[in-house]
């Protein structure tokens, strides 16, 4: 029996959208849910705070898309192991705080030598997160090679506070604010 | 003077005589309907009396029901709706085989006029009718999908309007002044298209072309405006931060606009020639006659020929639009590259290398059209063990799926050798490589049955074979030197990478050009002779275009994720989410099938042209003794 020519054009036609389908589902399979919203209460503790800058950095923030922490080589962007004693010294007259927060708030400001700029303002859409969340986020950072001193109330240039000195973390600190030159991230 | 000039003279008059009385006769007719219709007062439509009506328990308890609705529907306030919802598959599903229906018939019908006029043209020019007759047939396919393109585009704007009222809303306040001269535009495309196919041989072949020319300047305006549309959805521009216009002409030229305005025209023809070279296939294996085999065997040839040309400059126009990606959002382009659509990567990646090997196969079964071709057959067999290592490392990603034994054996989830396979520096050499052997089969193609003349052709063939083997050396080694240098360096290298391929196909075509003219021919050109199964090659390479298609327009638009207007207007339906690459290549494949459906609705009622005409069928029936039932 010889089938029509109308069958065999059909027949591959359907073999081949199959073919192409059957590599879809051989691919791993994952469904990519909105950010959910995070909820910062007022009256969490600074390991809470990490805890959920953490949570952030994954989710919401998408900061692990590109960041790595922990990896060597030929990284498009900087590695996060660490970081937190590298931010009290990158700048001088910087504090930690201060750094992460310009890092965030005002990312092109300076870019860490050997990397292209390409972060995004995390205050603002698509990412925007609120002061609470990037306080948060500051204090996964600081623990990422140091002990987080962040709090809720800590004030930095950009929550309508200054900028602190670099010596150690000051929350809350009121420090005259000093010109915007580091490098960031 | 003759009675028939008397009459004939009396018939004028009468003419003149009676046109304004009828005219006025019309006139006064329609004023008193119109005074009619006013002037009739509005009367209840008859019902009958609550007496004589049914006050039955139930009708008095339904009329209870649609009373206390009604009051119900009264008290409801008005709200906007933000989304509405389809049935069985859901709002985004619908509008996404819509949308992806319409790209396709337009890609379609924006596609055909371009290389028809181009084939129409080198016609004009080589005075062989061949090519107008060429370009006519591809021109016959266009009329029925224009129609549907029409359709599907009016059925898009519907369910837009219908299922994202609010977004839509917000679309058309910022894009409003482009609306009007794209109506505009789509009535010129219409005159030219029409006239462009009902005028063919009825006009001088320049006022011909010209209006062919008008037809793809129109026809390639309308796209760029919708254009701007989709890509100030993926790169916003000339907005605040909260989405107020402040330009309409930067909302328009934003980062991907340009971008994707030449990649959809590269890769537009490249599917316009695959679909028509389905086509010719589909009427090569129908064919009867050695003549008819001839003709769709050629046909098919330039179909694919437009369609592998056009898709050999096309990841570079890719690279473009990537970069602008990345210019206008890092974090978009690295959802894109390393985020959740990365694995998709691998999918067009296996497509790819399918449409590589496809086109090259049809090549290599081509050259046994040609005498002599038995030279040239030596290196085919280079070429293909080329083609498939490329396609190897294209499609070998950086991580591996495992288990966590395997993962711990490997030290991680890239494998210890393969995993530096799967980074951009070899796949961009891959893909470099894989550019520069197809254009060497097209060469090989080319130079079938021919010897080069000219009293420099060894000087010829030293010079492109040098050309050659400086492009891929420079390919390699960049790619090598790409694992050892800054990201800052790395992503750079693949301009002069892709630009010394450029240069080499480029400079190698220019000398292939004069080498062989006036090359003695060795054998000639036999069209018609090429196996059937070349023709399924064909049409596999069309499926596989359309589906490499819908992927892409599915990563396009996917990017945005939650986002409706990427960091503007946010995604809150209950489709916000980003599916699965299962269930994306699932929709992909649905919206092809349906695709190649209506398609060949399309070739079938292009075919109807051939068909003998029912009486002249009925009587050859008669003659033959053939029974009526047959003449459907």
């Amino acid at each position: 029996m010889t089938v029509p020519l109308i069958g065999r054009i059909g027949a591959l036609v359907i073999a081949t959208t199959a073919f192409y389908t059957y590599v879809g589902q051989m691919v791993p399979q994952k469904e990519v849910q909105p950010p959910a919203e995070v909820v910062v209460k007022g009256d969490l503790s600074t390991a809470d705070m990490a805890k959920i800058g953490r949570e952030i950095m994954e989710g919401k923030g998408l900061c692990l898309t590109c960041h790595t922490i922990g990896k060597s080589g030929a990284l498009r962007f900087p590695d996060l192991a660490g970081v937190d004693g590298r931010a009290k010294s990158r700048e001088p007259g910087l504090s930690d705080i201060e750094y992460f927060a310009q890092a965030m708030y005002e990312p092109n400001a300076n870019i860490v030598p050997g990397f292209n700029p390409g972060m995004p303002t995390i205050n603002k859409p698509p990412i925007g997160l609120n002061d609470r969340e990037i306080l948060c986020v500051i204090a996964y950072l600081q623990s990422l090679g140091g002990t987080p001193t962040v709090t809720l109330q800590t004030k930095h240039q950009y929550n309508a506070g200054a900028a602190t000195p670099s010596q150690g973390a000051s929350p809350g600190g009121t420090q005259p604010q000093t010109p915007l030159t580091g490098e960031k991230r | 003077m003759p009675n028939g000039v008397m009459n004939g003279a009396m018939n004028r008059k009468m003419r003149v005589l009676f046109g304004p009385i009828a005219g006025l006769v019309m006139f006064a007719g329609a004023i008193w309907i119109a005074s009619t219709l006013v002037s009739r007062e509005y009367k209840e439509p008859y019902r009958a009396p609550a007496a004589a009506a049914d006050a039955t328990p139930r009708a008095q308890g339904l009329a209870a029901e649609k009373a206390d609705a009604e009051t119900k529907a009264r008290a409801t306030p008005y709200v906007e709706a933000e989304y509405r919802r389809f049935p069985v598959v859901g709002s985004r599903v619908a509008i996404w085989a819509v949308a992806q229906l319409h790209l396709l018939f337009a890609a379609f019908v924006l596609a055909v006029p371009l290389f028809a006029f181009i084939i129409e043209a080198i016609g004009y020019k080589s005075g062989d009718p061949r090519y107008d007759r060429l370009a006519y047939e591809f021109t016959k396919l266009l009329s029925v999908s224009f129609s549907l393109t029409a359709t599907f585009g009016a059925f898009l704007t519907f369910m837009l309007v219908i299922l994202y009222p609010k977004f839509t809303n917000y679309l058309m306040s910022v894009f409003s002044p482009t609306f009007l001269p794209y109506v505009l535009l789509f009535f010129f495309e219409a005159f030219f298209l029409y006239t462009y196919y009902y005028g063919w041989g009825k006009f001088h072949p320049l006022v011909h072309l010209g209006l062919g020319l008008g037809l793809n300047l129109v026809g390639t305006s309308i796209m760029f405006i919708a254009n701007a549309w989709l890509t100030f959805m993926m790169s916003p521009r000339g907005i605040s931060d909260t989405g107020a216009v402040i330009s309409v002409w930067d909302a328009v030229y934003n980062y991907t606009w340009m971008p994707i305005n030449v990649h959809r025209v590269i890769a537009n023809i490249a599917f316009g020639g695959s679909v028509a070279a389905a086509y010719a296939a589909f009427k090569f294996l129908q064919a009867e006659t050695d003549e008819e085999r001839a003709h769709y065997d050629w046909m098919g040839y330039i179909g694919n020929f437009v369609a592998i040309s056009a898709f050999l400059p096309l990841p570079f126009a890719g690279y473009w639009l990537a970069k602008e990606i990345y210019a206008f959002s890092q974090t978009l382009g690295l959802t894109m590259m390393g985020g959740a659509f990365s694995w998709l990567f691998i999918i067009q990646a296996v497509l790819i290398g399918n449409l590589f090997l496809a086109a090259n196969y049809y090549l290599w079964l081509g050259m046994g059209r040609v005498e002599g071709v038995q030279p040239l057959q030596k290196f085919i067999k280079y070429l293909l063990i080329g083609i498939a290592l490329c396609f190897a490392v294209w499609a070998t990603p950086r991580s591996i799926i495992a288990t966590v034994s395997e993962v711990r054996a490997m030290g991680g989830s890239s494998h210890p050798v393969l995993g530096y396979l799967g980074v951009m520096s070899a796949k961009n050499t891959a893909v470099n490589i894989l550019i520069l052997t197809t254009f060497m089969s097209f060469l090989l193609y080319r130079r079938t049955g021919k010897i080069a003349t000219v009293p420099w052709a060894r000087i010829g063939h030293a010079l492109q074979l040098a050309i050659f083997a400086t492009a891929a050396a420079i390919v390699i080694f960049l790619g090598v030197y790409g694992y050892f240098v800054e990201a800052t360096v790395r992503i750079r290298l693949s301009v002069p990478q892709v630009s010394s391929v450029l240069i080499a196909m480029v400079s190698i075509t220019v000398i292939d050009i004069f080498l062989f003219r006036g090359a003695t021919r060795t054998g000639e050109v036999r069209w018609g002779k090429i196996p059937p199964i070349s023709q399924y090659v064909l049409i596999f390479i069309a499926v596989t275009f359309t589906w490499l298609m819908g992927l892409m327009g599915y990563v396009r638009s996917g990017l945005r994720q939650h986002w409706h207007v990427y960091g503007v207007v946010r995604d809150t339906s209950p489709d916000a989410f980003t599916p699965t690459l299962g269930f994306a290549t699932k929709v992909v494949s649905a919206t092809v099938l349906m695709f190649f459906l209506l398609i060949g609705v399309v070739f079938w009622i292009a075919s109807l042209h051939e068909r003998p005409d029912f009486q002249e069928r009925k009587k050859a029936a008669h003659h033959t003794g053939a029974p009526e039932a047959e003449l459907t």
